[in-house]
């Protein structure tokens, strides 16, 4: 990466900063958390002003024109700050959309303009059927991140002849159902279920080479980075603390087994950090490396658990209390990791790119 | 970081490829598998022949008679040489030789750097003793002036490679033993100078390592590598340019198990192989961007010091969890050994030498520590 990718980079992570440090403190969140919306609803209208929301989505579009890589820095910052939003899925979305085609230009600009939220039903359940000149969408109940704040849904499923369908599906069409489902994190989610959902041909397209479903596997990335971003704030004030704070007459950072946990801790945060630099440089040159894209996935949900539970020991009862910020990263790392994909289902992406794919080589694997 | 590779360095991979495909190195191959860390006849001939053909020293400087590459060519070299299980020369290229390039003398130089560019030259390290294990600093075998020269004796413990290289780079106190790390020495001598003797130990993973014995060993003044009593220089020096790992090796235990989960259907029909060698086969990834980073740092003209200790750390704890995971995976014919083991008995072996890395080059206890107080900057 040149130089001058790298400062733009560090001003726009600066910039999102700026705009996060005055709304993210423990009441704050808690606030949002006990918000109807569950999110900072003029917030995330400012992050669109911002460029922030579309980042990634192409300048004729009405976005930023950035990179998957800008997006992960953002990714990594609100991590970071534990500050509740649908930017991850709504990234998924429009990633989905942007890599199928020019099919979807305008709906991609409707919701660009007006910061408007998009969200994606990612469920292999789901099934699109062609009937005449329209689609027929049907799926129960797909678990689905601020699905009860997107004015839109993007769908991919499975459609004829193993191909699949993007669709795009408006929140408020006869056949859609969205139900609430209280989660244990600062997150919201809803379960979503099309019956007989119909869209129109121009709101729908076959995707023979499954873009869409590479972004949506590609955009796995950001969440990942997300989580790398809360990892490494969660370890730095703990590590802070550990300096700071005294028992039996010294710091506990002299104590070896809390030296050792937090090198652990350090550790599991860097393998994450690492696969996600790498799955952004081969993406960035082209690859699909879905793989790599998958293993960040799973490696920092790992990673953020281990670094949770690492605190929270460390910590003591300190952490463990509501006044304190571990408290929302606690609740986060494991919630994150799920909604990202459960274990199971991180390792079969893995499994399917690393093993059934598997490039007799020392190097990356990037198909 | 972008850590992706750039064109250049995909030009020189695939010509060391077809480079090693157009050669023989079946029976380097063999011995390397029987024990990688002795190179005996088939791996001596092998390392001339890379040595005649300019492989050794890529990272070297042109002057000392390398290539002149960066970090990322020897980096590639290593995981190249150790994915197909064939030797590069260890630490003697790696590490000893370019250390001999930067403290010796001119005349050592030119007696020891063409050499080993030839892979003519295989050198052992002598530094562990009884008492001075992890704490290095405590070593008591001694170095007595003697004339123009010094007289050796004490004793080293695994020595690993003593009977089949052909030089010891040795440690040793020419100070008091209070001086600690401001009393010791470097000595690079041959292993068959008068008063040395070479006892073997066997170890549970089929590896030998060797407890040197020096009898009042007599060398001249020329075999002090650097100044007297400022060997540690040369170690902390000899220990920085040991940071890049290859994770070839792994690579390619991991290969031949997904290989055998395949051909038996274990890997689409049983969900524990798949998940189990899905997460192995992640970690894997993870100790070649620990390698990558490390490489690149040092081209960027940084020391990794908690990056390379991480990398050490993991690669170490994943060999070990390789070989536990994926004995359990065979069930209780993992037990077996030999010819009529599952794998060829590959696993149940690589059990048995699973444990010395984690101590090995830096106890992992010591990397931790490492980790916390270079790259996390806790107080001690």
């Amino acid at each position: 990466m040149n130089s001058q990718l790298r400062e733009e980079e560090q001003l726009l992570r600066d910039s999102v900063r700026r705009f996060l440090a005055g709304r993210c403190s423990v009441e704050q969140l808690a606030a949002l958390e006990d918000s109807s919306d569950g999110y900072d609803v003029a917030g995330w209208g400012q992050l669109g002003e911002m460029g922030v929301v579309a980042l990634s989505v192409a300048e004729a579009l009405g976005g930023s024109g950035g990179t998957l890589r800008d997006a992960a820095a953002v990714a990594e910052e609100l991590g970071r700050s534990a500050w509740p939003s649908p930017y991850l899925s709504n990234c998924s979305a429009l990633l989905a959309l942007q890599a199928v085609g020019d099919q979807f230009a305008e709906a991609i600009t409707a919701v660009v303009a007006d910061a408007s939220v998009m969200t994606l039903v990612d469920a292999a359940g789901f099934v699109a059927e062609q009937r005449g000149d329209r689609w027929v969408l049907n799926g129960d109940s797909a678990i689905v991140p601020w699905g009860q704040c997107a004015v839109q849904f993007v769908c991919t499923a499975p459609g004829p002849d193993g191909a699949d369908v993007v669709a795009c599906v408006d929140a408020g069409q006869a056949g859609v159902r969205i139900e609430h489902r209280p989660v244990f994190d600062n997150e919201r989610v809803a379960l979503v279920s099309f019956d007989g959902v119909e869209v129109a041909a121009h709101a729908a397209c076959l995707d023979l080479a499954s873009a869409g479903r590479r972004a949506v596997a590609q955009s796995k990335v950001l969440w990942a980075s997300s989580m790398v971003g809360g990892s490494k704030e969660v370890l730095e004030f703990t590590t802070a603390y550990m300096g700071e704070r005294r028992q039996f007459g010294k710091t506990l950072s002299t104590f070896q087994a809390v030296r050792h946990a937090c090198a652990d801790a350090a550790m599991a945060i860097d393998a994450a950090g690492l696969m996600v630099a790498d799955a952004l440089s081969q993406i960035g040159r082209g690859h699909a490396a879905t793989g790599l894209a998958a293993t960040a996935a799973y490696l920092a949900g790992r990673a953020y658990v281990e670094t949770v539970t690492t605190a929270a020991q460390l910590h003591g009862g300190v952490g463990v209390t509501t006044e304190h910020v571990l408290q929302q990263h606690f609740r986060r790392a494991k919630a994150m990791s799920l909604r990202t994909g459960a274990e199971r289902v991180q390792l079969e992406a893995v499994a399917s790119a690393l093993l059934d794919r598997r490039q007799l080589s020392i190097m990356a694997p990037v198909s | 970081m972008d850590l992706a590779l750039q064109p250049e360095h995909f030009r020189f991979h695939e010509e060391l490829v077809r480079y090693l495909n157009s050669i023989d190195c079946e029976a380097a191959h063999l011995e390397y598998e029987e024990d990688p860390y002795r190179i005996r006849d088939a791996g001596k001939a092998f390392l001339r022949r890379l040595g005649a053909d300019g492989w050794l020293g890529i990272d070297w400087p042109v002057e000392s008679g390398g290539r002149g590459e960066s970090s990322i060519y020897q980096w590639l070299f290593l995981e190249e040489l150790s994915y197909r299980g064939l030797p590069w020369g260890g630490l003697t290229t790696t590490s000893i030789g370019p250390v001999i390039a930067k403290m010796g003398t001119t005349q050592q130089q030119a007696e020891f750097l063409t050499p080993i560019l030839r892979g003519e030259l295989l050198i052992a390290v002598g530094y562990s003793e009884a008492d001075a294990g992890t704490d290095l600093a405590a070593l008591r075998t001694r170095a007595v002036p003697d004339g123009d020269g010094y007289v050796i004796s004490g004793a080293k413990l695994w020595t690993t490679t003593a009977d089949t290289c052909t030089h010891v780079w040795l440690a040793a106190r020419t100070g008091s033993v209070e001086s600690r790390h401001r009393g010791v020495s470097i000595f690079l001598l041959p292993i068959d100078t008068p008063g040395i003797t070479v006892r073997p130990i066997y170890t549970q993973g089929g590896e030998r390592t060797n407890a040197v014995f020096y009898d009042e060993v007599r060398v001249g003044g020329s075999a002090r590598i650097g100044q007297e009593n400022r060997g540690w220089d040369a170690i902390v020096m000899q220990l920085n340019l040991e940071r890049v790992f290859a994770h070839g090796d792994l690579r390619r235990e991991l290969d031949r198990i997904v290989a055998w989960a395949r051909e038996t259907g274990a890997l689409d029909s049983d969900e524990l192989v798949r998940m189990t060698l899905a997460r192995l086969a992640a970690e894997l990834e993870v100790a070649r961007l620990f390698s990558l980073r490390a490489a690149l740092m040092i081209d960027e003209g940084r020391i990794p010091e908690a990056e390379a200790s991480m990398g050490k750390v993991w690669f170490s704890e994943l060999k070990q969890r390789i070989a536990l995971e994926c004995l359990d995976l065979l069930g209780p014919t993992g037990q077996f050994r030999g010819e009529a083991a599952p794998l060829g008995g590959q696993l149940e072996r690589l059990y048995r030498a699973s444990t010395v890395l984690k101590f090995a080059g830096g106890t992992n206890e010591l990397q931790r520590d490492l980790i916390a107080a270079r790259g996390l900057g806790l107080p001690r």
